[in-house]
């Protein structure tokens, strides 16, 4: 399969030779397209494998390609042409430090354009309009409006129309909904959802919000501590997750849903895990409760299922043993929890993200 | 979850108080000025904290519900004053305190826990210190008393190896375990009164979902009042009895989480509920509150929720509309309340069998 | 930008541009107005006090200090001027190349002006001097050279929070140039921070050239110059107690104009990075009340945790 984004075996380093990779052998595949979801927690190197798709952060090994040439390894010249070329963007974490306190909205918008030079003045003021329009955006009230004179919701959609003015073929967008409320979440999330099936522009999308990243993705890829420890098609994976740090990932996202309550602490370590697991071995057994002594050796990440990968030894016993403790094998779901259970203090604090 | 069974409102006397429960907090009549006095914010605020009971406010940007949780604290920002109402602790009136009785109640009446906990603590100082340091000067403790009940408080906040933590500088420990540190602060002289804004805004998912544990932990083990303020109803369903529902600086729902969340009156309530995280995996239309919310002391005739209501009538327009009581004890701030059927099984019966 | 159009609101920051519009027109034309020929000199009328005359009285050869004063102002500014815009010009572009320039470059760069800021000053400007020839311009070229570090120290400072802002990146990602880069998102927000430091180092350096007098360096006698004339006067403070007050007023009064200006731009831009934007009233007070990420606001910071 060949798709319009392929990243494989990227590793990417900072600092000094022997410290941990931040990310490690990352496989990603994005159609055309295609709404694709990264998730992981602070740390997990989301951010990283963004930027360095685009070509930001320099990687130690692997390749980036996007639509058949390889681009991680463009320089100078040739690297300055594809970025003008708008067909690949990026849309920044922070939308406050992502734009230019000084520039206004319709001038932020337009600078990809201008940057590109191939377009005139009332072209590129027309492109503007358009872009502003798309991600819900009054050009002429807010147009010229600074950054810091709008509102958070707002800022955000301006940083969608300043990526997608070009009208790329791909659009990473780093946490677009982290630092917005429900509805202007939803409001951003639907955009992006719009912009692929109106112009089949393919998305790559980090965001903490499983539930509403559900709603719009094809495809999700969790990450841990810069491995892909689980990707497959985002129903599947949520519904039945294969490694045990997504179904902790998706037993502990909040919901409105009484009944369900979270049933994490059945995905938690009740007892000290080993000491070897802090060093070596698959990133996640230091967390993991289900982990043995092969776990020493980093598990591969293997095809598991119809277009799923999976980085576990343990798949699929692992939901046997949540079984076991908890009741019915649905795990997740029916793993019912009280407070009483919840308090193991042990278990709790094993979050460090400094491993 | 589970909610407590005595917060049941048939048995309760006063609105959203349960009988058998004395008041911890009571707030009543707030106003709330912001821009030195020339913009009202907050209006008409009046409720109460049971001892023991966990109470959710829940709004969106510019609800108001931070300058209310900073108004109960007495940490207004700048510019910013209580202009009318009265706050009281079970029995001692907070409104007009100097600063140094407000020291004295913070910490010891009443904690807080913040969205950003590094920086309430002091980075030069390890945090065993600096919990030992209140312990010293709010209990009177001596040094190794001190010490020990600093690492007393560690454990039972489920941070591992509190003794070894208690040596640790602020930049040394992780978010989730700096939020623990900030809750073992705010629970060391046993307040009656536990106040979280944000408090897990900031986390990831798994750590969230352990912090919110704790602090219902907490709540049980200590008989802690805990008003738990946050803009995802989500959070506050995992761990509230009650839910206080703010819209533009007024107060527009209240009632026992588990029937604010399966049949809301207020029709905001409601469209907070359909954007609110839920354990949905399918492809979907995500929903969205139409508008934006009004500016801050805007003056608006009537229902302030009226232009992004689906349900507006021409009375809601005739005049400010009170908060009434209705017939089972809970509050709404909406003169069709009772009239529309917004239940899940009414309105979105149809989203709740897709489940 | 912003930053230097809200410098001018203050009526103080008016007040002394207005200070510093005269000595620009005292520089311009105040030979022009001397009422006396500045080097003529009257062995019977000397070290006077003000009086019918000599309005400023005379100094110690008996010449008009007004006169001198006025004829002396076009040397002494420009004089300080020029070592201004030569220090700007070696220090700013430096110190914003040195941000794009790569590593070696960076390295580079930041050890030369190391080099630089460890010479003697006194040392410096007489070797300057004894290869480039005695004279006004050779001697200020020299204090432009040693007052291009501090303006490529501030430069870079500046600059360097800027250089991996996200909106920087992001231009670098659309393929914007360098050039393009600098002119659009680095250059505005520089600038104040390259004014200030002018307003300052012009104000020392109408004092340096009187210290550069005193070694001989520089202006000739008996060419005046504000701080030539002080340096001189002060010898004779025993007997005229006038003479050196009216070259010091001088040179305090325009000092003190570039100062408060220079404090008008600073302030203007600290205004800007306070939490809600300064007295912004589009800000729209929403953002600024209440919000999920109140991380920004840090005025509860009394809090009595610790």
């Amino acid at each position: 399969m060949s798709g319009l984004l392929e990243i494989s075996g990227l590793a990417v380093a900072f600092g000094r030779r022997g410290a941990r990779p931040v990310l490690d052998g990352v496989e990603l595949s994005v159609g055309e397209g295609e709404i694709v979801g990264v998730i992981g927690e602070t740390g997990s190197g989301k951010t990283t494998l963004a930027r360095t798709a685009v070509g930001l952060v320099p990687a130690r090994s692997g390749r980036v390609v996007f639509d058949g040439r390889e681009i991680s390894g463009l320089r100078g010249r040739a690297l300055r042409a594809f970025r003008r070329s708008g067909r690949l963007s990026y849309a920044f974490q922070d939308p406050l430090r992502a734009l230019d306190p000084e520039l206004t909205v319709r001038r932020a918008v337009a600078e990809p354009l201008a940057v590109a030079g191939d377009l005139d003045g009332a072209e590129i003021a027309a492109r503007v309009d358009e872009a502003l329009e798309t991600v819900g955006l009054d050009a002429a009230r807010l147009g010229d409006r600074l950054p810091g004179a709008i509102s958070g919701g707002q800022r955000q959609r301006v940083l969608l129309a300043r990526a997608i003015v070009t009208r790329p073929r791909l659009l990473i967008a780093d946490e677009p909904v982290s630092a917005l409320d429900a509805s202007n979440r939803n409001r951003v999330l639907r955009l992006l959802d719009r912009l692929r099936t109106e112009r089949g522009m393919a998305v790559v999308v980090i965001s903490h919000d499983l539930s509403s990243l559900a709603g719009i993705a094809d495809r999700v890829a969790v990450l841990y501590r810069g491995r892909v420890v689980e990707q497959g098609p985002v129903r599947e994976v949520f519904g039945r997750p294969l490694h045990p740090y997504t179904a902790l990932l998706i037993a502990s996202a909040p919901s409105v849903r009484a009944e369900g309550g979270p049933g994490a602490a059945a995905l938690r370590p009740s007892a000290e895990p080993p000491a070897w697991t802090a060093r070596e071995g698959c990133v996640f057994a230091h967390r993991c409760p289900f982990v043995i002594g092969s776990c020493r050796t980093a598990p591969a990440s293997g095809p598991v299922g119809e277009g799923r990968t999976a980085a576990c030894h343990r798949v699929p016993e692992w939901h046997g043993l949540v079984a076991t403790a908890q009741g019915p094998p649905e795990l997740v779901a029916a793993a019912g929890e009280t407070h009483k259970e919840a308090g193991r203090p042990p278990a709790l604090s094993r979050t460090s993200e400094k491993g | 979850m589970p909610h407590s069974p005595s917060s049941d409102p048939a048995t309760s006397a006063t609105p959203g108080v349960p009988a058998d429960r004395p008041a911890a907090l009571s707030v009543e009549g707030l106003g709330v000025t912001v821009s030195s006095g020339r913009l009202t914010a907050v209006r008409d605020v009046s409720f109460t904290v049971g001892r023991g009971e966990a109470v959710g406010l829940v709004g969106e940007s510019g609800s108001g519900k931070t300058l209310i949780c900073r108004s109960v604290l007495g940490l207004l920002p700048p510019g910013c004053a209580v202009s009318e109402g009265e706050i009281s602790l079970a029995d001692e009136a907070l409104t007009g305190l100097s600063r140094r009785e407000w020291d004295r109640v913070r910490g010891t009446r009443v904690g807080a826990v913040f969205q950003d906990p590094a920086s309430y603590l002091n980075p030069s100082l390890t945090v065993g210190r600096q919990l030992s340091e209140v312990l010293r000067v709010k209990l009177g403790l001596d040094r190794a008393r001190a010490a020990e009940r600093t690492v007393e408080l560690f454990a039972a906040v489920g941070l591992h190896d509190p003794a070894e933590v208690a040596r640790r500088h602020p930049h040394e420990l992780s978010g989730g375990m700096l939020q623990r540190v900030l809750i073992a602060v705010a629970v060391a002289c046993a307040p009656d009164l536990l106040v979280a804004d944000e408090a897990t805004t900031a986390l990831d998912v798994v750590v969230q979902a352990e912090v919110l544990e704790l602090l219902a932990r907490m709540r049980a083990e200590h008989d802690l009042a805990l008003l738990l303020v946050s803009h995802d109803l989500a959070v506050i369903a995992e761990v509230c009895d009650r839910i206080l529902v703010a819209y533009a600086g007024e107060l527009v729902e209240d009632g026992p989480a588990e029937r604010v969340l399966n049949d809301p009156l207020h029709p905001y309530t409601e469209a907070l509920l359909r954007v609110a995280t839920v354990d949905d995996w399918e492809r979907r239309e995500l929903e969205v509150i139409p508008g934006a919310p009004p500016e801050v002391g805007a003056r608006l005739p009537g229902c302030r929720f009226a232009d992004r209501c689906a349900f507006t009538a021409p009375e809601c327009l005739d005049g400010p509309v009170p908060l009434r009581e209705t017939a089972d004890g809970r509050r709404v701030r909406c003169v069709r309340g009772e009239e529309l059927d917004l239940s899940r099984a009414g309105a979105h019966g149809a989203r709740e069998v897709a489940v | 930008m912003r930053t230097l159009r809200r410098a001018w609101r203050p009526a103080y920051a008016k007040v002394a541009l207005l200070v510093l519009l005269a000595i620009a027109l005292l520089a311009v034309f105040g030979g022009w107005l001397a009422p006396h020929d500045p080097l003529a000199q009257n062995p019977r009328n000397m070290l006077r006090g003000p009086g019918p005359g000599h309005l400023l009285g005379t100094d110690y050869l008996g010449r008009d200090v007004l006169s001198r004063l006025l004829e002396g102002s076009g040397r002494s500014v420009a004089g300080a001027v020029e070592a201004v815009a030569a220090a700007m010009a070696v220090g700013v572009p430096a110190g914003l190349a040195s941000l794009w320039m790569g590593r070696v470059g960076e390295w580079i760069a930041q050890r030369a002006v190391d080099a630089l800021m460890t010479l003697p000053f006194t040392v410096f400007a007489i070797a300057v001097v004894g290869a480039l020839g005695n004279g006004m311009h050779q001697a200020m070229l020299a204090l432009g050279v040693l007052y291009a570090p501090l303006f490529f120290r501030m430069t870079r400072a500046a600059a360097l929070s800027l250089r991996h802002a996200p909106y920087v990146e992001s231009a670098e990602l659309f393929g914007a140039s360098v050039g393009r880069v600098l002119r659009i998102h680095i250059w505005s927000k520089v600038l104040p921070t390259v004014i200030v430091t002018a307003a300052h180092a012009l104000a020392t350096c109408l004092l340096v050239v009187s210290s550069l007098t005193f070694l001989g360096v520089g202006v000739q006698p008996p060419a005046a110059t504000w701080g030539g004339m002080l340096a001189t006067d002060l010898g004779f403070l025993t007997q005229q107690i006038w003479a050196p007050v009216f070259p010091a007023a001088l040179i305090v009064i325009t000092a003190g104009a570039l100062n408060v200006l220079a404090d008008a731009v600073r302030d203007a831009g600290a205004d800007e990075l306070l939490p809600g934007g300064a007295p912004d009233p589009a800000a729209g007070a929403p953002a600024a009340t209440d919000s999920p990420d109140t991380t920004k606001e840090r005025a509860d910071a009394a809090l009595p945790v610790v």
